[in-house]
């Protein structure tokens, strides 16, 4: 990749990530699943995790949907954590997800739409 | 989560960004701290900024950020270095490693500022070994940022250049002692030197040198961003912003939380934390790690800052919160912190090395039960001294754990040395298990259970422990279904 050589460049490169990163744009119809990573996350199956969503995902051929390791999210007595995200909808928490939690989160919330509340941990609009 | 507010300032990316996406980072705006330090604001207007906002050391100790940049930057020297203290060693504490994981790049762009503003174009992340995740994330976002050219030769094309590497620690506790840190990033054992020269005068290789923990860099970049007015809106008037704790021990929620400084402890364990697992009463939160102290319920209500904490014989410490209920054995807990910084003293200055041996002897001989008055006299005194005299803040601080709990706690003291009896029921050589014969249904789970096999009797008889060859480990206690067994 090119080196930025100015702040105006910084900037243009912002813009142009913007789409591209794991963070959504208002008007994106991609999904992003987040999955907490950080030691504590991996400690209790996290990558186990994400790869069942990941197959979960291939199997049923959902499309615009992508699958992000981030770290920490403080919550670590309930790792692992998948996160929910969609553009104009506040995220969904999910916490203690297992194998069998991961598939309902692909079969009901993000096939038939409709969250798996007995796992949601926290429905937040915006973190602060 | 529980009503109680928490302000992610240090934490701002910790779960939202990918932390192996330096694309991710500049997204949330992301180096443009230091385009605006590099094109907008002169070295000292970003000194201003920091030491105006009142951001103060998140390793611990508390010193001003600001003051420690200005007399870095006023250092004449022809090379200065920018250090960051990433060797978190305290038990139970993981600030750190969860913003080095998490937010790898706002590190890397805070110690840029600082080179920017105290003129240094080296940097050197002393990070521990056992963080590998940790370590991964920040090779992989130092390679990333020179690659963009936001590290490195002329920085986003001006004439400033900053360069990053890593150096790991080899997991001795006194390295996080800045100037032992510095000993062992130049090759040499891990001791700490006299202080002055302060590492802004004379520190690594005896240039000027800023060092500051990971946690107090990762509030630079939202500073100098947003202003010190705005970062000042946070926390209270001596202790500005926010702090991270490490949330361990007997909570329900265990965990990491960011809040405003002032929060009062009881908001963190009882809102955040989730209360005490297992319906447990609440008994100590120890703060500081092995540096700070415990403290006690009536103390609960207290708004957490430096100075607050330190006036309850603790400290702010990095953060580590380990929270303790009645089955926990003040002198016992006391005693795992002198165990572990007697083996972590470097041995350089005798107070430290010899000191606290012999506090170590004293908590020794009070949990098993041969205790004297004198030893608590001398527990103490010989605490006082050793704060006093050491050479390092290891060993100024190693005698808190005892003296607090001491100060707290002496009713346990007493029952120790005293009546030769631990209140909670967790020193060994003091408690003892027996069977209730009213109580006892002959069941024979008891038995079954005990790995020692010292309990004897047959089904439907009343059972009995052997004393003798009973190891105290209180499975009969567990197992019985019918409170037969009890403790004393």
């Amino acid at each position: 990749m090119p080196k930025l050589a100015s702040w105006d460049e910084l900037k243009q490169h912002r813009e142009d990530s913007k789409s591209r990163t794991s963070l959504l744009s208002p008007d994106s119809n991609r999904i992003v699943l987040a999955v907490g990573e950080a030691t504590c996350g991996i400690a209790a199956g996290a990558k186990e995790i994400a790869a069942v969503l990941q197959s979960e995902i291939e199997n049923k051929g959902l499309e615009n949907i992508s699958i992000i390791a981030t770290g920490c999210y403080g919550m670590c007595y309930a790792e692992p954590m998948v996160e929910v995200r969609e553009a104009g909808k506040p995220s969904v928490y999910y916490g203690y997800v297992t194998e069998s939690v991961a598939k309902s989160i692909v079969a009901r919330h993000l096939v038939a739409g409709s969250p798996v509340e007995e796992n949601v941990l926290h429905v937040e609009v915006q973190i602060p | 989560m529980s009503g109680v507010s928490q302000t992610r300032i240090a934490l701002r990316n910790c779960g939202v960004i990918d932390p192996e996406s330096i694309n991710d980072y500049i997204a949330t705006d992301g180096y443009d701290a230091l385009a605006k330090a590099i094109f907008t604001l002169t070295p000292d207007d970003v000194v201003d900024i920091v030491k105006k906002s009142g951001l103060r050391g998140r390793g611990g100790a508390g010193f001003p950020t600001g003051i420690k940049w200005e007399t870095a930057k006023k250092s004449q020297s022809d090379v200065k270095y920018v250090l960051c203290n990433a060797d978190e060693g305290d038990p139970g504490a993981f600030m750190d490693r969860s913003v080095l994981e998490g937010d790898p790049h706002s590190v890397l762009e805070a110690m840029a500022l600082c080179g920017y503003a105290i003129g240094a174009s080296q940097g050197i992340i002393y990070v521990r070994a056992e963080y590998p995740l940790a370590v991964k994330r920040l090779q992989i976002a130092i390679d990333q940022a020179t690659d963009l050219g936001l590290l490195g030769e002329n920085i986003l094309g001006s004439s400033f250049s900053f360069s990053l590497r890593l150096y790991f620690g080899a997991g001795a506790f006194v390295c996080g002692e800045e100037t032992s840190l510095m000993n062992s990033v130049q090759g040499g054992r891990g001791e700490p030197r006299i202080k002055p020269p302060f590492p802004a005068v004379a520190g690594l290789w005896n240039k000027p040198t800023n060092i500051n923990n990971v946690e107090t860099y990762a509030n630079i970049a939202p500073i100098i961003r947003n202003g010190w007015e705005w970062f000042r809106k946070f926390g209270t008037e001596k202790s500005p912003g926010t702090k991270v704790f490490a949330l361990a021990g007997k909570v329900n929620n265990v965990g990491l939380v960011e809040v405003p400084m002032g929060t009062p402890l009881r908001s963190i364990i009882e809102g955040i934390g989730g209360g005490i697992r297992n319906g447990r009463r609440y008994k100590a939160v120890q703060t500081g790690g092995p540096s700070g102290g415990c403290i006690p319920a009536e103390h609960l209500d207290t708004p957490i800052d430096y100075e607050s904490l330190i006036s309850l014989g603790s400290m702010m410490g990095s953060g580590g919160m380990i929270v303790m209920d009645e089955d926990d054995c003040m002198v016992n807990i006391a005693k795992f912190y002198l165990t572990f910084t007697a083996e972590e003293s470097c041995g350089k200055c005798t107070p430290c090395r010899i000191g606290n041996k012999r506090l170590l002897e004293i908590l020794d001989r009070i949990t098993e039960g041969e205790g004297t008055d004198n030893d608590l006299e001398e527990l103490d005194i010989l605490g006082n001294i050793i704060k006093d005299t050491a050479l390092c803040g290891l060993g100024q601080s190693s005698p808190n754990p005892a003296i607090s709990t001491l100060r707290f706690f002496r009713d346990e003291y007493t029952a120790h040395v005293k009546d030769k009896r631990c209140p909670a029921g967790s020193c060994k050589k003091l408690i003892g298990f027996k069977i209730l014969a009213d109580k006892c249904t002959g069941c024979t789970v008891c038995a079954r259970n005990c790995p020692a096999n010292c309990i004897s009797g047959s089904i439907k008889k009343v059972h009995v422990i052997d004393q003798e060859k009973c190891i105290k480990c209180g499975a009969c206690l567990e197992k019985c279904r019918f409170k037969a067994i009890v403790r004393g």
